[in-house]
């Protein structure tokens, strides 16, 4: 129930609908008759949080399990937090408006470095102590999964405990595990030893890390019987595996508001740049009779008017056109619109794309993600110029007249010809659609968008320099001086923002001093551009005597010890090295359907196989 | 195909759901329970629903009035028992019935029957209800409202019947009834007056309910 406290400030407040819960699906149980009550975060605003399948899907995992209550807890906006602090209202889960201090577990999921000044507002708001060693009892254990959990290190002062991988199956035994601990009444720290020993789970009070002279990392070594190497988990058969049937259907807009089903787990491209594209893999699929059944139940349950297969590359669905097709026989006479994110260039096809467009027509995107060919192939982007403008062509013939193109600065060897190549495929992208397009007065729109490419861990470009951010803000404003074809409109984003992350993404432990400050300092929201303080970020680390060019723009040796190296993704880090030196050779690795590239990840499964 | 009206609250946290969002929300609930409702046709399709007369965010109400197109001949059995299984929570569906003849049009509804409570901290101030009450049964308040065409000075008891003021579980209760439509006033008026005409007490909480609305002679809406 929300508190007449609470009451009092909503009507203040931007979107109040966003605070209070009661939505459709959402789980409401009876305190006293559940065991644990786990506290599921985001640490972004509702909007953002709601549209994570991955949280959604473990909310009803969790939620499934008799014994266990899972409430949503989102950041709140600033306006809501000054109200909060000034009338000392706690942050609190939106099912039952408990306070976060009286939740057992508190889980946060780490989509996003600038995020993190977040996880530490979040729990203060919530009356829990924001420093691991703070928190000496059980309760109110603080764990965090999800991608940016492949380098924790930044976090270590914060979590308790990591879990690395698929949550699916991890996130049972770490529940199982602290209701064996409450039972036998035992210490956080016998609990955390004992949760060090379960697969996929990292426990980082149990590492001690030395450094060298030079800053960088000497050796982890492991106590108290923990493993040396973390390895993640992974869940084997997503036939089988744990999907929510319902969905929470939130009463007011969200991001992505629309039912979703995952088509795989895995990449078969191998992008050099790409931490998803070596962090999921090895590659597993549902059966189209899964995902059929699954996208039924979930879209009867919500009522949603869209739907969407996510993955992230669909066009690699082996099955996908039959899919697709029945997917379109069931949602057509409900006029439920199918979206298909993540499809490639090459694979495109006239007839897929006017099967989907017949319920609801949206834009069009294209990762080109570089301007030449020659600095594609050394990000092992296999797409070529034909292969856009062959599907642009198609498009423009069927009636679209939205085509949006993204791209990267700053990509390991890129030069002056890769950024005027940028603006060459926009110009023929533009004259594309002036000979194809049937009909010229409508007009057409044709977005450009460049981001600044961030190397992050577990990744073939972790070795590599990210540009200093007056590099990346020279070649915005030539971008900018070049862009000039008519019908293109160039976007680009903030710069500090992507230098930020740089140097949190392959950050050490001792940058927790300066996560701390910062948000000490009043950092939160820091992926917001209008919240985003970088100076507020540079003078915290400097108070910390941390060089944040030693974590971002410093080209590294091949041999070096990384703070992630402890914490495996499947992808073995042999293979990103080899992989980084193709790289370097403009060379392209194929992808897994046509050849396996031995990156170690199949080594997970029992038989040894990726199904591609 | 038939035009057909739903009667509703929307109460608890329901409240905060805003006119766009409830839109959605009664879209994706109709669809949750197979409501055989007409669809728009064309580029963007989807269910037609309207709301009539919304509240204002944060503000409940338990007579307010959802049209839409039934594809059957009559209105399916169980109607209101299929919506209400699928409501989030807050929203409550009380009656659905077919509109002969088009029904009542939304443009004839005049007035609306609102509880205003209005809370204090600690103890309701001794003299408010007398005072306020007294306040309300003058024949001229002038208050600045604000309309489409900017702010102007008027006699709000022209927009309101005389509301009674009463006491009850610690808190001020005060049923009254408003403009609505072309004359439409915010109960909220009534808060600001009293907070210009009697500024010696300091409501601290206030919270507006939607009990009824009503043609211009005061004929409950249907
Ligand atoms: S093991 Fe081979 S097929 Fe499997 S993901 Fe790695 S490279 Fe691809």
């Amino acid at each position: 129930m929300l508190s007449a406290k609470l009451e009092r400030i909503l009507p203040k407040v931007q979107k109040p609908a966003r605070y209070v819960g009661g939505e459709w699906g959402s789980v409401t149980k009876d305190k006293n008759e559940v065991d644990i009550r786990f506290a599921f975060c985001f640490p972004d605003v509702y909007e953002v949080g709601m549209s994570h399948l991955g949280s959604r899907i473990l909310y009803g995992l969790l939620n499934d399990q008799k014994g266990v209550w899972c409430e949503r807890v989102f950041a709140p906006w600033v306006d809501l937090e000054e109200h909060m602090r000034k009338e000392n209202i706690p942050l609190y889960g939106l099912e039952s408006g408990d306070a976060l201090s009286e939740f057992d577990i508190i889980g946060f999921t780490l989509q996003y470095e600038l995020s993190f000044s977040n996880i530490l507002n979040m729990l203060d708001l919530g009356g829990v102590p924001v420093l691991a060693q703070d928190r000496k009892e059980l309760k109110n254990l603080v764990v965090a999964g999800g991608p940016c959990a492949y380098n924790p290190e930044p976090l270590c002062d914060f979590i308790d405990l990591f879990m690395i991988g698929d949550g699916e199956e991890v996130m049972l035994d770490l529940v199982n595990l602290y209701n064996t601990a409450k039972d036998e009444n035992i210490s956080k720290h016998e609990f955390l030893v004992r949760a060090a020993q379960i697969q996929g789970i990292y426990v980082p009070s149990l590492y001690d890390v030395e450094y060298n002279e030079d800053g960088t990392v000497k050796k982890v070594t492991a106590k108290e019987n923990a493993p040396k190497m973390v390895q993640k988990r992974i869940v084997e058969d997503l036939d089988t595996m744990y999907y929510p049937e319902y969905f929470v259907v939130p009463s007011t807009d969200i991001v992505f508001d629309r039912a979703m089903v995952e088509l795989f787990r895995g990449c078969p491209r191998g992008c050099r740049f790409c931490q998803a594209g070596h962090t999921y893999r090895p590659l597993r699929k549902k059966s189209k009779e899964t995902i059929l059944n699954q996208a039924k139940k979930v879209l009867e349950s919500s009522g949603y008017e869209e739907i969407s297969l996510s993955s992230l590359s669909t066009s690699d669905y082996s099955e996908l056109s039959g899919l697709t097709e029945c997917m379109l026989d069931y949602c057509e006479p409900k006029h439920i619109s199918l979206s298909l994110p993540s499809l490639r260039a090459d694979s495109f096809s006239a007839e897929l794309m006017e099967r989907v467009q017949k319920v609801r027509k949206s834009g069009l995107t294209f990762a080109c993600e570089a301007g030449t060919q020659r600095l594609r192939d050394v990000i092992n982007k296999n797409i070529t110029e034909d292969d856009v403008l062959g599907a642009c062509e198609i498009a423009f013939q069927g009636g679209w007249n939205n085509v949006k193109l993204y791209f990267m600065l700053g990509l390991p060897t890129e030069t002056s010809e890769d950024l005027d190549g940028i603006s060459e495929i926009c110009k023929k992208v533009a004259y594309c659609w002036r000979i194809n397009t049937n009909n010229r007065a409508r007009g057409v729109k044709i977005t450009a968008s460049a981001s600044c490419f961030v190397p992050k861990p577990q990744t073939p470009f972790q070795w590599d320099a990210q540009n200093t951010l007056a590099v990346l803000q020279g070649k915005q404003d030539y971008m900018r001086k070049i862009m000039k074809t008519k019908n293109v409109t160039y976007n680009w984003h903030d710069a500090k923002t992507s230098v930020m992350e740089g140097v949190i993404a392959r950050g050490d432990r001792r940058q927790g001093k300066a996560i701390y400050l910062a948000w000490q300092r009043g950092c939160k929201f820091d992926g917001w551009e209008q919240l985003f303080d970088f100076d507020k970020w540079i003078q915290a680390f400097k108070d910390c005597d941390l060089d944040p060019a030693f974590y971002a723009s410093r080209q590294r040796p091949l041999d070096e010890v990384f703070p992630w190296d402890h914490i495996g993704c499947g992808t073995t880090k042999q293979h990103l090295k080899r992989e980084w030196e193709r790289s370097r050779n403009a060379a392209i690795t194929e992808d897994c359907m046509k050849k396996c590239a031995g990156c170690g990840s199949n080594s997970l499964f029992e038989g040894g196989h990726c199904c591609v | 195909m038939f035009k057909a009206r739903m009667r509703f609250s929307k109460t608890g946290r329901a409240k905060y759901i805003s006119h766009l969002d409830l839109m959605h929300t009664m879209q994706r609930a109709m669809a949750r329970c197979n409501m055989p409702i007409w669809f728009t046709e064309g580029f963007n399709q989807h269910a037609y629903v309207s709301v009539a007369l919304p509240l204002s965010t944060g503000y409940s109400g338990e007579y307010e009035f959802l049209d839409f197109n039934f594809l059957t001949e009559t209105v399916p059995e169980n109607a209101v028992k299929m919506i209400n299984s699928v409501f989030p929570e807050g929203l409550y569906a009380q009656e659905i019935y077919a509109l002969s003849d088009g029904g009542m049009k939304i443009a004839n509804i005049a007035w609306s029957r609102y509880k205003i409570t209005w809370g204090f901290d600690g103890e309701i101030p001794q003299d408010f209800i007398k005072d306020a009450n007294e306040l309300f049964a003058k024949d001229d308040i002038q208050i600045l409202k604000r309309s489409k065409r900017g702010e102007k000075m008027v006699n709000m008891k022209e927009l309101m019947k005389t509301p009674e003021i009463t006491q009850k579980d610690g808190v001020v209760v005060c049923n009254v009834v408003t403009g609505a439509g072309n004359k439409n006033m915010s109960p909220e008026y009534l808060t600001k007056a009293i907070k210009e005409y009697l500024p010696q007490y300091n409501i601290t909480d206030e919270a507006y309910h939607r009990l009824c609305v009503y043609t211009d002679d005061m004929v409950e809406f249907r």
